[in-house]
């Protein structure tokens, strides 16, 4: 069995709100003392595919993150965990990658790699949260894809996944290979590595893969999204006004109220 | 005539005695034998040197009785009572054994009459005295300590009572029976013959004494026997255990080679050092550990004295002969967990009031740490508040996972040399504020207190702003050594590049980490506590603080990490005022007994989830002294305390301010 966790690299979701900047003119954020980490829910899947490795007895997993050079950290934070092998895909031969671009690499290190039963992928990534690169990654590989999944277990040749939906919980079978979207949950809590794991992967060399290694052009990789352009990039400002609802009788300060909300276009 | 006694006077078949003597010996010295083998299982480590200066503490402590004299201090009476008693009639017996085995003959006039017989004869009943002050304590009493009572402990106090009373038999029959001519040195042994002689026989008593000095000598050699297996080893093994005491730096936990090290903590027994394996055998089962720890007293499941002696008895219970080379090492552990649960490990603040109390210097603080080592680091498990601490620390160098505030946040509004901003600063200390201090909300006050009144007293201070990370504290008392290092390390780099000399750290956590243990990392800084520095401000003249009326009456709570572990006491009382220049009220438990306010090796961190709240334990203490005004001086006894109050006494609840915050209002005149 053979599982494949694509990671991204993040600037930390938990940086202060007030140590967060962006740059109205790239229209990205700086990344100033923030630090870099694997995407919330990226780590959920590797979670996920760690406990499904484990409880099958074997098997294979495989790290793969798009990223600049720093994400050789994140693939190694990977390896700590246990994942058994990491693989880097060089973001910095691709400048115009887009959710698109980002899905079609993807395909094409896992076309390179070792065929995959099963593929996974956070929800969304915790800094754009996009939430498109898994359904897109499925689709490049003409592959089942199921998302928003909490738990997975192997059932024979196939996969019961347990999925989350508005209503509560749905459980899906689904034949390998396939790809899935993981979700947080109780469940699947990133595991803390144990530090004689942490010191192998410090000195873990990771492999990394550009254009020539994929057998692919940068410029293939840029996708329809390439023709859209962020108007701004900004930082919603936050206020706060109080207002007191005056009234003779409650009946009379509820209908103020109510007729306030409505003005708001809150009701 | 010169002065002294027939030593076996009535007593025929004497070999009989030395086969009984020999006999115990063996068996005494068979039980040793496998104590030694026990210890030397244990991993090496440097404590028998040097000689002369462990020695000479060591008899300080030991013949002076300071550890037990100095708390709980009729216990400590009692027990140096026969404490003196016995080496008084060891040393006596010493003497009979050159005067008749050996022939130096030196039984005889003034020093017969002063030593063998007056001395002795006091000695022994001081240990009488002392023995039946220990059963009243023990079952009149009833000490909490003490419990539970095993039939052990009866046997040895019964044991030792029937030497002492069957001695003075003896030789109050002897005196009547030889109409002794210096029987007035010997006043309590006249006075048990006198009464003895008043119902008895002259043949009558012959043949009592006859048989008195059988049953003493059996019961003796008994004793001397039983020792090793029993409680009593203690007599030999808590000397020792003080001798071999701890020479290096208080508290400070001893690192680990992480590169080098085969495995990392101690999940079996063996893994130990030789010394931790002693420390099992010197427990004499006071319970003195127990009743002053924070876990204990707030029922959770840690009791430091049942520590000590689970692993004893699973020590005793261990085969030696076992081939343990040949143990894998990656199976389970047959100590932590089944010996030594998980959440007595978890139960733990390392506050240190267990070896502050134990008066035979057995270290239970480093045992716990080592233990969990092993879980945090080789097996990763650990409670789930503590993982987010950790994730926070890994991911973001503060244990406050969810943060909102910034470590510059505090600063606004103030004129500060900001490092990370201004590189080129000139300054004389480096104020280390801490996590706490800059990212808690009511923390930021006390900081902020501390800067305003350093610039009040002119030091040209600076602060690393974003470039200090967690010293590591929180990761190293929980067995997390890994992640202290490299959090300790960058900081050691960030020190050494800002050239810092001088730290004025602004908690006690922190000071006592970079105070205490980055030494062993190569980062050497005069550290002080922010209370320190400030009291020398205000000795110098340099602030000078009004009477403090505002505050009301005072008291002040102790942290643990400052008091006991840094013997940092004084400082932040100077610090307080009530208006009326009376020294802060103790509370019950203060200085080196004081409670720790359940904050410390992680807990801060953590949810309490048995017991009681170590908190509220500690805040109902200080609250009694009817303060106003309680004093702190560690940014996890303020939240912890705070919080303590609140939900003891409500909206009457006292402040708690930080010592740096009331000298901060004392100066602003």
């Amino acid at each position: 069995m053979h599982l494949v966790v694509c990671l991204k690299q993040i600037m930390d979701p938990e940086l202060p709100p007030g140590d967060f900047r962006v740059d109205t003119q790239k229209k990205e954020a700086v990344r100033g003392s923030a630090n870099l980490v694997i995407s919330v829910f990226d780590e959920n899947a590797l979670e996920v595919a760690l406990q499904l490795r484990d409880a099958a007895g074997g098997g294979k997993i495989t790290a793969l993150c798009v990223g600049p050079e720093s994400a050789v950290d994140a693939l190694r934070k990977a390896i700590s965990m246990r994942a058994d092998e990491a693989i880097r895909v060089r973001e910095e031969e691709f400048p115009a990658l887009d959710a698109y671009g980002t899905a079609r690499l993807l395909a094409a290190a896992l076309r390179k790699l070792e065929p995959a039963d099963l593929v996974f992928c956070g929800r969304e990534a915790g800094d754009w949260h996009g939430a498109i690169v898994g359904g897109l990654l499925a689709g490049e590989l003409e592959r089942p894809f199921v998302s928003l999944v909490a738990g997975a277990k192997r059932a024979g040749d196939a996969f019961v996944l347990r999925r989350q939906t508005d209503e509560g919980w749905e459980t899906v079978e689904c034949a390998g290979p396939a790809v899935i979207s993981v979700t947080n949950d109780d469940a699947n809590q990133p595991r803390i590595p144990k530090v004689k794991d942490n010191m192998m992967a410090f000195r873990r060399q990771i492999p990394a893969w550009g254009a020539a290694e994929l057998g692919v052009q940068a410029s293939e990789m840029n996708g329809p999204n390439a023709a859209l352009e962020f108007a701004s990039l900004g930082i919603p400002k936050s206020e706060r006004q109080c207002q007191v609802i005056g009234g003779e009788s409650v009946e009379e300060k509820a209908a103020r109220l109510a007729q306030k909300l409505a003005d708001l276009h809150v009701l | 005539m010169t002065p002294t006694r027939e030593v076996y006077f009535n007593i025929k078949h004497i070999w009989v005695m030395y086969v009984l003597f020999a006999a115990s010996l063996a068996i005494f010295a068979r039980g040793w034998y496998g104590h030694w083998r026990r210890w030397r299982m244990g991993q090496p480590t440097e404590r028998t040197g040097p000689l002369g200066a462990r020695l000479g503490r060591a008899l300080r402590q030991v013949f002076s009785q300071q550890t037990l004299l100095k708390r709980y201090r009729a216990a400590g009476i009692f027990h140096a009572l026969f404490f003196w008693g016995f080496v008084v009639l060891f040393l006596a017996t010493t003497v009979v054994f050159l005067h008749e085995d050996l022939g130096i003959h030196i039984m005889q006039g003034w020093f017969y009459l002063v030593f063998q017989s007056l001395v002795v004869d006091l000695f022994g009943a001081f240990a009488i005295l002392g023995i039946v002050m220990a059963f009243g304590h023990r079952y009149l009493f009833k000490a909490k300590r003490l419990k539970p009572d095993t039939r052990d402990d009866a046997t040895i106090l019964a044991v030792i009572l029937a030497i002492l009373a069957t001695g003075f038999v003896i030789e109050g029959l002897r005196i009547e029976l030889t109409h002794d001519a210096w029987a007035a040195w010997s006043p309590v042994g006249r006075a048990v013959g006198a009464a003895l002689a008043g119902g008895l026989s002259m043949e009558a008593m012959r043949g009592l004494h006859r048989a008195v000095w059988w049953f003493h000598a059996v019961v003796v050699f008994g004793f001397i026997a039983w020792m090793p297996y029993s409680k009593l080893r203690h007599l030999m093994t808590s000397p020792a255990n003080i001798y071999l005491q701890n020479l290096g730096t208080r508290g400070a936990l001893q690192p680990l080679d992480l590169e080098k090290a085969e495995r990392l903590g101690v999940s079996r027994l063996e893994q130990f050092t030789w010394k931790d394996l002693f420390d099992l055998d010197s427990c004499t089962e006071c319970g003195r550990c127990e009743v002053n720890c924070p876990a204990h007293l707030s029922g959770k499941p840690l009791s430091p004295k049942a520590l000590i002696l689970d692993l004893q008895k699973y020590m005793h219970g261990m085969s030696i002969d076992a081939d343990r080379a040949a143990v894998d090492a990656d199976s389970p552990s047959p100590m932590v967990g089944p010996i030594i649960h998980e959440e007595t490990l978890w139960s733990c603040t390392t506050c240190r009031a267990c070896m502050e109390q134990c008066p035979v210097m057995i270290e239970q603080v480093p045992k716990i740490v080592d233990m969990r080592r092993h879980l945090v680091m080789e097996r990763a498990e650990f409670p789930d508040d503590l993982q987010a601490m950790v994730r926070s620390l890994e991911a973001r160098a503060h244990p406050y996972p969810g943060a909102q505030a910034s470590r510059t946040d505090w600063m606004a509004g103030l004129k500060l040399a900001d490092l990370a901003a201004t590189p080129d600063a000139e300054f004389e200390v480096l104020l280390w504020v801490g996590c706490a201090g800059a990212l808690n909300k009511r923390n930021q006050d006390v900081t902020r207190a501390i800067a305003q009144v350093l610039t009040r007293a002119g030091v040209k201070f600076a602060v690393l702003g974003r470039e200090e990370k967690c010293t590591g504290d929180p990761a190293r008392r929980i067995g997390y050594e890994f992640l202290f290092q490299q959090l300790a390390q960058q900081n050691i780099q960030t020190l050494d590049r800002f050239k810092v000399k001088t730290v004025v750290a602004a908690c006690p956590h922190c000071f006592h980490c970079l105070k205490n243990e980055y030494p062993q990392l190569g980062g050497n800084y005069t550290v002080l506590h922010h209370s320190e520095f400030l009291a020398k401000l205000v000795a110098e003249g340099r602030l000078k603080p009004d009477g403090g009326a505002q505050q009301g009456p005072v008291t002040y709570h102790d942290p643990c990490y400052l008091g006991r572990y840094n013997g940092v006491y004084d400082a932040p009382r100077n610090l307080l005022g009530d208006g009326q220049g009376a020294p802060p009220a103790e509370a019950e438990m203060s200085r080196a007994n004081a409670l720790c306010c359940g904050g410390g090796g992680g807990f801060s961190f953590m949810e309490e989830k048995s017991g009681t709240r170590m908190n509220q334990n500690r805040a109902k203490q200080l609250l009694a002294t009817g303060a106003e005004t309680i004093g702190v001086a560690c940014p996890f006894c303020m939240v912890m305390l705070e919080d303590g109050v609140k939900s003891v006494a409500g909206e009457k609840a006292p402040r708690v301010l930080d010592v740096a915050e009331v000298l901060e209002q004392r100066t602003r005149g």
